[in-house]
């Protein structure tokens, strides 16, 4: 009997492969592992006992992915001839299931061995530590010893297989950039829970993740901010540590970087050469973004060196992550930082277009203002303002607009900010509005005969959230309809060009995609037609 | 004879809700939407704020069979607050039906699409408006607030024959609350096709 295990996983890297590969070792079968584009599949042909005990034990052996999706499995009647494929690979995996197992176990004679690896997972080799100049074996002691000195507000600067950091307890969040989270079953004392961040947390990856603060911890220990970096025991000292830390109620470690102040050093004395990156993600119920990442495959950055314009560089690279290259493609670059950009990919054009050429970035409000009353409706619409809002019409006036130089959505949002004297950004209003529909703000192309290098109208953006503030409407539901709106834009332009050109999927990157709210309106505006692609182990944003 | 298929309906509401009156057609299917709940056996009513959109309601417009079109005319010798209902292929010839003053493109449209032989039977509820002036406000006329009953009734009565019976979901809807909210407002009875 044959099984066939079809695992969705969304990288090239061969993690799972390996780990599947030792799985079957274990067992008296024949296997073969095969890897293409999005999915790894496992034959394995044993007889029925065997298959069953394999398929029991599977999740024992395999540990969680942030690349990792899903898994069918069926009967197929043999393994086809495909080869096996290559398991080697230079990208570091943090200890595994197996290795944990050993090191957790006081019979063990690699009993809380931080330098346990193996031949799927790496470490650091022929390693001791060393600790106030004296070279020490890992044991438990060792551990003990440090926790103590942690639940004695010292702050310990340790070797880790990421680099060096400073840990010690939290004094405030406010002071914080990024937490270690030591005892996963109390990550609610501090944030939000939610089990897609927290198993990608705990991954063979162990990511690190912005965690929305908990309503509780921030009224009761007077924290201002609103979200905070956490990340997993990504090397066995970390894990060992951890336990210990466990009966002084220690469930979270500030870190800090190398050079902060510390009272004690546990340094490690190794042989090899070895660095394991920590990506920074962001989950979404059905996807998970790279925002930075040393870990995608190197020939990315060949790809992505083809374009100057950061928009069509990124693009460049979800065609290739997708192998999309002989296909139709939309691509929308909506980035917080750079120029956005809109461009389709063909075979059959043989190449790239813009569909939208640069924005214009006026240099003052005063610019906006004439600009809007040469139009239809304009010269009374500022006047009203200008009547209404007088405060607000001179401030925004008397306003410098020279720092808004990118071409790019966020940047007139940022100058629609000015204009309407709001309080917050757009972006961060619209989060915050619990409102499910904004106003309809005016996303336009100039007409053209042409399909392609149109002129985006910024006049006609501004006027109508002009518009909406005379009527009354407040800061944060127009701020919803700035964001909604886009996605609406960009739904309807896919459309368009859909008429016009074949459009076979569109792809996604930029850093404003990984914004819940506009990704999800995003994804909800492009019809169910199109499929939508992001990078997959490449950064969203380079 | 066979049974007649599903007949999927589209009540389309036209206008710049920012322009008092002019936004009529976009706030009188907010307020079927949240007054009626639509019942049929057989066919189906979706309801779209078509705003400004114009040109880009093409692919939605398509997808149906019979397509009601509120907005705002004109028409000679009339008043603020008329209410006309009519085929558009049979529009009558004192109907000067260019949709709103600021957005002449709806009329556009809808022959572009007859031209493609897409068009799907398509009615107009027009409403002649009051005030059509470039402050920007969601208040209405009176004249407008009063010709709602006229407008309801005359898409009822349609729809009645179109196999549509409706029942009052909400009896405290009322035109003036809509239209303060129509902006914000998620149509209950969206796109079923």
């Amino acid at each position: 009997m044959v099984l066939k295990f079809k695992f969705t996983y969304k990288s090239s890297d061969k993690t799972l492969s390996k780990f599947l590969d030792f799985a079957s070792k274990q067992f008296d079968c024949e296997y073969k592992i095969y890897q293409e584009l999005d999915f790894v599949c496992l034959y394995i042909k044993a007889n029925e006992e065997i298959l069953e005990k394999f398929s029991e034990s599977l999740s024992v052996y395999i540990p969680m992915s942030i690349y990792y999706y899903d898994v069918q499995i069926e009967v197929i009647d043999e393994i086809p001839s495909l080869d096996f494929i290559c398991l080697n690979q230079d990208k570091t995996i943090s200890f595994c299931p197996t290795c944990l197992k050993e090191v957790e176990n006081t019979q063990s004679k690699n009993f809380y061995n931080a330098f346990k690896s193996c031949n799927i997972c790496d470490g650091f080799e022929e390693a001791s530590f060393l600790f106030e100049d004296k070279k020490v074996e890992s044991n438990i002691e060792v551990f003990k010893k440090i926790a103590l000195l942690i639940n004695e507000d010292k702050k310990i600067k340790i070797k880790t297989l990421s680099g060096i950091f400073v840990f010690s307890k939290i004094k405030t969040l406010d002071e914080s950039s990024s937490l270690l989270l030591t005892n996963i079953r109390k990550i609610s004392q501090i944030i939000v829970e939610n089990k897609i961040d927290i198993v990608a947390l705990v991954s063979i990856e162990k990511p690190q993740i912005n965690f929305k603060i908990n309503e509780i911890y921030r009224q009761k220990n007077s924290v201002k901010k609103t979200n905070i970096d956490i990340r997993y025991p990504n090397d066995l000292t970390l894990y060992l540590l951890a336990l210990q830390l466990e009966q002084y109620d220690i469930s979270f470690l500030n870190i800090e970087e190398e050079n902060s102040d510390f009272d004690y050093f546990l340094d490690v004395n190794y042989k090899n050469d070895i660095f394991l990156d920590i990506p920074i993600i962001k989950c979404f119920d059905n996807k998970k973004l790279i925002l930075k990442s040393n870990s995608y495959p190197k020939n990315l950055d060949n790809v992505y060196e083809k374009f100057n314009e950061k928009n069509k560089s990124q693009f460049m690279t979800v065609l290739a992550e997708n192998q999309l290259f002989d296909s139709s493609i939309l691509n929308f670059y909506i980035s917080t930082k750079d120029d956005d950009g809109m461009s389709y990919y063909s075979e059959k054009i043989d190449g790239l277009v813009d569909i939208v050429e640069s924005f214009y970035i006026p240099s003052s409000i005063k610019e906006i203002f004439e600009e809007i009353q040469k139009t239809d409706g304009g010269k009374k619409l500022v006047e009203n303002y200008r009547s209404k809002f007088e405060k607000e019409y001179k401030k925004a006036i008397n306003t410098d607009i020279s720092m808004y130089k990118s071409s790019s959505f966020y940047c007139y949002w940022g100058i629609a900010k000015i204009i309407l004297d709001f309080k917050n950004g757009i972006l961060e209003n619209a989060n915050n509005c619990f409102l499910e529909k904004g106003p309809r703000i005016d996303y336009k192309l100039f007409d053209s005969k042409k399909l392609f290098h149109k002129k985006f109208d910024y006049i006609s953006l501004i006027k109508s959230s002009i518009s909406f503030k005379l009527a009354g409407v407040d800061e944060e539901t127009i701020s919803l309809g700035f964001i909604e709106s886009l996605a609406h834009f960009i739904g309807r332009k896919t459309d368009t060009i859909n008429e016009s050109y074949e459009v076979k999927a569109v792809s996604l990157c930029g850093d404003m995609f990984t914004n819940d709210l506009f990704t999800s309106l995003v994804e909800k505006s492009i019809t169910k037609n199109f499929k939508i692609y992001y990078n997959k182990e490449f950064m969203i944003q380079k | 004879m066979g049974r007649r298929e599903k007949v999927n309906i589209l009540i389309l509401g036209i206008g710049n809700i920012l322009f008092q009156d002019e936004g009529m057609g976009v706030h009188f299917i907010h307020y079927l939407d949240e007054k009626y709940e639509f019942i049929s056996d057989k066919n189906s009513i979706s309801i779209v704020d078509g705003g400004t959109l114009a040109q880009r309601l093409i692919p939605e417009i398509v997808k149906y069979d019979e397509v009601i079109i509120v907005d705002c005319i004109d028409a000679d010798n009339s008043k603020a607050g008329d209410v006309y209902f009519f085929d558009y292929k049979d529009t009558p010839s004192y109907v000067n039906w260019q949709g709103s003053a600021h957005e002449v493109e709806m009329l556009q449209t809808l022959n572009m699409i007859d031209m493609n032989k897409d068009l799907p039977t398509t009615n107009v509820l027009g409403i002649i408006p009051k005030r059509v002036s470039d402050d920007t406000t969601f208040e209405l006329s009176n004249e407008i607030i009063n010709a709602v009953i006229t407008m309801e009734s005359a898409i009822l009565k349609y729809l009645d024959k179109l196999n549509i019976s409706v029942k009052i979901r909400n009896m405290n809807t009322t035109i003036e609350n809509i239209s303060q909210i129509s902006f914000k407002r998620d149509i209950i009875n969206g796109p079923k096709i």
